[in-house]
């Protein structure tokens, strides 16, 4: 890989929005992404709940919002979550689906955080370091499909 | 002889229902009524026919849900050749059946009264009250669209839905194509439906044996072709086959039909797959020959 992980995860941690707590009875993305950034891998059960949030939003809704509600409600009319945030989002998936490269994909996991990252990289085209993110899910997809006997 | 069992199908027009009807029908099983949910897809979302105008809106129904399944079978006959061999390792006759799916196909040939409801979609308030007032008291849902929990909460009432994933390991969408890439075999379960997603108390699950279909190159149809091929027959059939000799053949009962509750701690809630990911998945489902 011409950027590696580790310095993608780095350069896009360090565009994460300051003072992204989240606040009474709202759920912030940046807070989340911020967490989920220097969190590694979700390990299953609570864990993974704002992981699979952030799955659900990406697949089911194709986007992020800024901001949700205690339970991620989508709302239409709410901002969107900035690049820089869905860069970090992208970035957390990633970090959670490098066990489909190394055979440790026990439950399907990693594939599935794998999934919603393409899914994020194609629906964001002003995505921060996309080149770099895409080239990462890109290796991750061809080490996973050679775990399983299988071929780009 | 055909054994009348206390099921009403709830029928989505479209390869779902009919193939529990087909299956039923040979394992000599009859519902004891069909509601058949009717939409016109000219009219707008509350508008109702009656009628002659219901048959209409029936036909019409017929030919778009059918759509793809009826262009597969007329334009990819190696494509069908090769599921009929592939689904004869998991279920009897497959090519019968989805003879029976689409050729003459009528929901009132299956001895069971068919009640036709002109609906908007599971949300209409009609078709609620439609099943309150039929006194069904078990249903066997048959897609189409989400269960609204005001159907769901009738007083007596069970839902089943049928499930191509291994529950409760795999949840969500897609998930027959996400079995394949993640365990390496088809799942199938049958559970009683809650307002959330797959996580009511199952009736039967398990694990299948590998299906792979092998296609020449010459005769492999794009992955839209295949994924819809997927959805037209083998993902009904294998449902049909589970519920109806997993869990309606043996059952003595259906008022208990013994059901036991999931372990919510576990299992992974899949989404549909990106365009990459399903393109693999549907290229270890149909390997080359």
């Amino acid at each position: 890989m011409t950027t590696a992980p580790a310095e993608i995860t780095a350069q896009i941690a360090a565009l994460q929005p300051a003072a992204a707590d989240s606040r009474e009875g709202q759920v912030s993305s940046a807070a989340v992404v911020a967490a989920r950034l220097t969190a590694g891998i979700a390990a299953p059960g609570e864990q993974r709940d704002d992981v699979n949030e952030l799955c659900r939003q990406i697949d089911v809704f194709k986007r992020l919002q800024a901001d949700y509600s205690a339970d991620w409600k989508p709302n239409k009319e709410a901002p969107l979550a900035a690049p820089e945030v869905v860069a970090g989002a992208t970035c957390a998936l990633l970090i959670n689906a490098e066990p489909a490269a190394t055979g440790n994909d026990v439950d399907g996991w990693a594939l599935k955080c794998l999934n919603s990252a393409l899914k994020a990289i194609e629906q964001n085209e002003q995505l921060p370091l996309r080149a770099e993110l895409s080239e990462w899910a890109q290796q991750l997809f061809a080490a996973a499909l050679a775990q399983r006997g299988g071929t780009p | 002889m055909s054994r009348q069992i206390p099921l009403t199908v709830l029928a989505w027009e479209g390869p779902q229902a009919r193939a529990y009807l087909a299956r039923m029908k040979r394992a000599g099983l009859t519902p004891e009524r069909i509601i058949l949910m009717i939409k016109d897809p000219r009219s707008g979302p509350l508008a109702k026919v009656t009628g002659r105008g219901l048959a209409k809106a029936e036909k019409a129904q017929e030919r778009a849900h059918n759509f793809h399944p009826h262009r597969t079978r007329a334009g990819n006959r190696e494509l069908m050749t090769a599921i009929t061999n592939g689904l004869a390792r998991q279920l009897d006759d497959p090519a019968g059946l989805i003879a029976e799916m689409f050729d003459s196909f009528s929901y009132d040939d299956f001895g069971a009264p068919v009640e036709r409801v002109a609906v908007s979609g599971y949300r209409d308030p009609a078709l609620r009250e439609a099943i309150a007032a039929s006194g069904a008291q078990l249903l066997l849902f048959t897609g189409g669209g989400i269960m609204p929990a005001e159907i769901l909460e009738l007083p007596g009432l069970r839902v089943i839905h049928v499930h191509t994933g291994f529950l409760p390991d795999v949840r969500g969408a897609d998930v027959l194509l996400w079995s394949l890439m993640v365990r390496g075999r088809p799942g199938v379960s049958a559970f009683l439906m809650t307002p959330r997603l797959d996580d009511g108390d199952l009736l039967g699950a398990t694990e299948l044996p590998p299906l792979a279909i092998p296609l020449a190159a010459a005769d492999r149809p794009d992955d839209d072709t295949l994924y819809r091929s997927l959805f037209s027959f083998i993902d009904p059939l294998i449902r049909a086959e589970f519920v109806v000799s997993q869990v309606f053949e043996p059952a003595s009962d259906f008022e208990a039909l013994p059901s036991t509750p999931q372990d919510l701690n576990v299992g992974v809630t899949f989404h549909f797959m990106a365009p990459q990911l399903r393109s693999a998945a549907l290229a270890q489902l149909f390997p080359a020959a």
